[in-house]
């Protein structure tokens, strides 16, 4: 069991606006020196009404520096566990293509658990580290947060920043 | 300046399986970016039945005429990027609207 957190954010545009709130909130978290080294900028897109983007992405940000790029995308909870997947994608070109930024992308319905997950993945994202997408192994969630039915697919890495 | 991005769609692990860019010396119209839409998916739906029908199922294409629709009501949209299904399939199966440059989605004039 997770504790879900604006489980309805999609029904009310009151409580879309906490939920976008709340990102930001996380995002402020993250090391303000490694956000300004690195010229992070939030948000990456401008954001569409909520009828539009429905969390899609609710949060976004980007570094020209590192031409890295997060995007959340969040969906209403459908059961009572974790539901969090991570994978990495790019924006403006292929992975080969200079110019492109290589994104980090989480999809997720948003609880306690998922935000821990959200932000230990954005703050190593942030200073231009690698991430492991298998986080089982990459051992970044405590085997005690873990919720019975934990899961990942494995899928591939980045190369090394 | 170009106003350009694309329509993928994806396989299995992220593969691409088709795509139809888009790059125009003006903001390329919701009309233009259905039927450039519109002839991905009849691509897709010859050469890949099945990732078709499973993106149908999950109203990825549905989803993304929504998307484009409601980019054109608000005058268009600049760089953004939008992903269906959602929440995300751990096959990793979708579509994604990459607007990359400048603006897209825009009315057609009269609209």
């Amino acid at each position: 069991m997770v504790r879900h957190i604006f489980p309805n954010f999609l029904q009310d545009v009151g409580v879309y606006a906490q939920t976008e709130r709340f990102w930001i909130e996380l995002w402020n978290k993250v090391s303000l020196q490694d956000v300004e080294e690195m010229g992070w900028e939030q948000p990456w897109f401008k954001p569409l009404p909520p009828d539009v983007s429905e969390g899609n992405p609710i949060f976004s940000a980007v570094s020209s520096k590192l031409r890295r790029g997060i995007r959340i995308l969040q969906s209403e909870p459908t059961e009572s566990g974790l539901e969090f997947f991570a994978y990495p994608d790019t924006f403006g070109g292929t992975i080969f293509d200079p110019s492109a930024i290589h994104e980090l992308v989480i999809s997720c319905a948003l609880s306690d658990v998922a935000e821990s997950l959200a932000f230990s993945m954005m703050s190593l994202w942030v200073v231009g580290k690698s991430l492991s997408f298998d986080l089982e192994s990459a051992g970044q969630v405590p085997i005690s947060r873990r919720p019975p039915d934990w899961s990942f697919d494995r899928i591939p890495l980045l190369p090394a920043a | 300046m170009a106003h350009d991005g694309s329509f993928q769609v994806h396989g299995v692990r992220s593969v691409l399986l088709d795509s139809e860019p888009w790059n125009e010396t003006s903001p390329l119209t919701a009309t233009k970016g259905h039927e450039l839409f519109t002839a991905l998916e009849d691509r897709v739906r010859s050469n890949f039945r099945r990732d078709h029908q499973i993106l149908v199922d999950e109203g990825a294409f549905e989803r993304t005429r929504r998307f484009i629709n409601g980019a054109a009501k608000g005058g268009g949209h600049g760089p953004y990027k939008f992903t269906w299904p959602k929440p995300s399939r751990r096959d990793q199966r979708r579509v994604d609207t990459n607007i990359d440059r400048v603006m897209a989605f825009v009315p057609r004039p009269g609209d």
